[in-house]
Parts: structure tokens; C-alpha cells; sequence
């Protein structure tokens, strides 16, 4: 422990810094799956907007207008 | 315009072009689509008994539908390649409008139509048109969900329903944040909405070994249930099978699942069940007064019906509460 604190290497710092970039890799994946947290305010969520047209206009999906929604208010 | 959407907790601001988190609700120029109404892309007739209600004319067939998406996101879903897909995503789409559905409930023999499988919940306006028309053609309407819905669109919906089987996934809201993607106390809201707004009630819980098989947890859910909901409340512990996200823990053993049937009895519940162990002691109705057998079952299959005509127990004359006619 004595010698690795006092013969730090230039090897060392390159070891750590894989180390760190291995865990902000790492993080960052994780971040960008999508969220697991409930609760209110969730966002939208991206859909191939193309197929869904395409499925829509073939009569495959519904554009039966939903219940239980209105316009947000722009600030 | 971005929209809001009110149906359930999660209260999705959806922008043009997007859907909400349940992949199926869609803005499509400002207003928002109930895209899979009438699109089913499952069709099955199930006994009642796989649903599961125990109380509720028991062996009849149900013409049971779901369409894709759900507003959850469990780790161990079962049915994740219909629940985690949007409508463009799926192989399969049935066109089944309501008086189409209908239709093939009734040709197919069934008493009644399910909205099960994925949740009802996020084909909410085709559950309910399609509920209105059974009504009338006297079937019953049935829907089985995880209860994250907000309180006053369950309110309305549940004027047109007979039954639910709600999963109540663990008496804890860490758990539904982690493993379902959602929260507790809307799912206790919807139980108790259920049960004044007069739909007949049944609660599944899923045990999964180390995550929400705590038996002091599952104590405090019997005793909720007890309190909140009565005692003669019908609750199901149901087996885990690894699947999905969650193939790193083991089936649930059934000392488990006996364990938990003790504890919800010993809080005070006279109806607990154990499913998916075929031909276990808990598959079975008795009768809290004097343990007569009342409804034997083996798997889905009833073995043998001892309830008298209005649902009675045939030694003590005690009424079972339950939809038996």
C-alpha cells in the first residue's frame, strides 16, 4: 500500500482513467434505457411514425378519437 | 399541440407524432388516438377460472381480447411481446369493432367478454363501447388489470363491469417503482373504487422469491385487504416462473406460497387461493364456517360443485359471496 502511494506510474493514471471512462460508459447506457420510475409527467413516447401511418391509413390500427385527454397549455 | 393525457397516474404530456408511455395512445395532429380500438391481436376463450375468478360463474367460458401496449412495465411480464409493443410494432391485428366483437362472443357460446391479457386500461374507450353492447346482449364484461388507472375514469368505466381480478403486485411502493415502473397508492385507489362501485372483486398477488415474498409485507396487504375491502374478499397467490427481464430468480417454492395463504387466513381472509401449483390444497373453495368443500378445482377444471343453487354451503347454510348465477 506504502509502495503503490508513493511510486504512483504513469501506468496507474491510465488504469484509473479506464476505470472511470468504463463507468461513465456504463452510466450513460443506463441512463439512456427507458425509465422504470412511476408517478405522474411522464413524457411521450417516439414510435416509427411512418409504419404507424402506413398501418393506420390500411385500416390495421384506429384513429377512434381517446377519451380523457386535453390540449396543454403553452406558457 | 402537445396533449395531455388523463387516463392514468402517469398523466403523459405527448407531443405531435408520439404516443404516451403505454405506445398506444397516440397525437396525431393535436387530437389524441385510441389507436388499437378495435384492433385486437389476441382472441382466446379461457374458462373463468384462468382469469382468475373464483367467485364469478364459475366454469363458464370467457371470449377474452387484449390489444397491445400497457401503462406498466413489469420485469416480469408475461405477456411482454403484446404488452411492450405499440400497435405498428405487432405481426398479428384482428378487426373486431364492438358489434363484431360481441358477435363472436356470443357464436363462440361465451357468457361473457374479458378485457385481459395486456391491460385493458390503455384500450380503455373499446373496453367500454364494447361493455355497453354486451350489456345489452346480457353478457357480462370482465376486466382483468394492475389497476394504475386514475380514479375518475375508473369510476365511469366501472358502470359497465361485472368483474375484475386486480393485481395488487406488492404491498410496497418501492417495489412498483423498481420492478413494475409504477406506484402503489393509485392501484389501492382502484381496489377500493372497485369494491363501491359494486363490481364484483378479486385481488391476484404474484410472489417473487426474495423481491415481495416478505411475510410481514404480505401480512399488511391481508390486513389492508380485510379492512379496506372485507373479508370476504377472494385473494390469489400466484406462482413466478422466471421470464422476460427476471430470468435470474427461481420459480416461487410452494412453502412460500403455503406460507402466505396461512398469514392472509390468520389476518382474517376466509378466501385464499394458491395458482399456477396444480392440484394444490389452495386451488380449492371452502367454506370458512365448517371447511366444507364447496368448489374442488384442479388446475382451470372444477372437479366438483357442492354450493347450493344461490350460493350457499350445502352444510351450514351460510351464504358465499360471490356472482354465482
Amino acid at each position: 500500500m506504502h509502495r503503490w502511494i508513493y511510486h504512483w506510474h504513469r501506468g496507474d493514471s491510465l488504469f484509473i482513467g479506464w476505470v472511470a471512462a468504463t463507468l461513465l460508459l456504463v452510466v450513460l447506457y443506463l441512463g439512456s434505457l427507458p425509465g422504470l420510475e412511476g408517478g405522474g409527467g411522464s413524457s411521450g413516447r417516439r414510435i416509427d411514425i411512418e409504419a404507424f401511418k402506413t398501418r393506420l391509413d390500411a385500416g390495421e390500427l384506429s384513429g377512434h378519437e381517446a377519451l380523457w385527454y386535453h390540449p396543454k397549455e403553452e406558457p | 399541440m402537445a396533449v395531455v393525457c388523463e387516463l392514468c397516474p402517469r398523466e403523459c404530456v405527448i407531443p405531435e407524432g408520439e404516443a404516451g408511455d403505454c405506445r398506444v395512445r397516440v397525437n396525431i395532429d393535436g387530437r389524441l388516438r385510441a389507436s388499437t380500438y378495435g384492433r385486437p391481436s389476441a382472441m382466446h376463450i379461457d374458462p373463468m377460472e384462468k382469469k382468475p375468478l373464483y367467485h364469478f360463474h364459475p366454469g363458464s367460458p370467457v371470449f377474452s381480447i387484449a390489444t397491445a401496449g400497457c401503462n406498466l412495465h413489469c420485469l416480469n411480464c408475461q405477456n411482454w411481446q403484446l404488452s411492450q409493443r405499440g400497435g405498428e410494432e405487432m405481426e398479428q391485428i384482428y378487426r373486431a369493432d364492438p358489434p363484431q366483437l360481441i358477435e363472436l362472443a356470443k357464436e363462440n357460446g361465451c357468457e361473457s367478454i374479458a378485457y385481459t391479457y395486456s391491460d385493458p386500461i390503455v384500450f380503455y374507450e373499446y373496453v367500454r363501447d364494447s361493455s355497453e353492447l354486451a350489456r345489452q346482449v346480457g353478457l357480462h364484461n370482465i376486466f382483468i388489470t394492475a389497476g394504475y388507472i386514475n380514479r375518475e375514469p375508473l369510476r365511469r368505466l366501472c358502470r359497465v363491469l361485472d368483474a375484475t381480478n386486480t393485481d395488487l403486485k406488492a404491498f410496497d411502493d418501492r417495489f412498483y417503482r423498481e420492478v413494475n415502473g409504477g406506484t402503489l397508492k393509485p392501484v389501492l385507489d382502484a381496489l377500493v373504487t372497485f369494491r363501491e362501485e359494486g363490481v364484483w372483486l378479486e385481488v391476484t398477488n404474484l410472489i417473487i422469491p426474495t423481491l415481495n415474498d416478505d411475510l410481514s409485507m404480505i401480512r399488511r396487504m391481508a390486513k389492508w385487504i380485510r379492512d379496506e375491502l372485507g373479508e370476504g374478499t377472494p385473494l390469489h397467490f400466484s406462482r413466478f416462473h422466471p421470464q422476460y427481464r427476471m430470468r435470474n430468480l427461481p420459480p416461487t417454492p410452494g412453502e412460500t406460497l403455503d406460507r402466505a395463504r396461512q398469514e392472509a387466513m390468520n389476518a382474517g381472509l376466509q378466501y385464499v387461493y394458491v395458482g399456477n401449483v396444480l392440484g394444490h390444497v389452495g386451488n380449492s373453495t371452502y367454506c370458512p364456517e365448517d371447511g366444507t368443500l364447496l368448489i374442488g378445482r384442479v388446475g382451470f377444471h372444477i372437479t366438483e360443485n357442492n354450493l347450493t343453487p344461490d350460493g350457499r354451503c350445502p352444510s351450514c347454510n351460510r351464504p358465499i359471496p360471490g356472482v354465482w348465477q
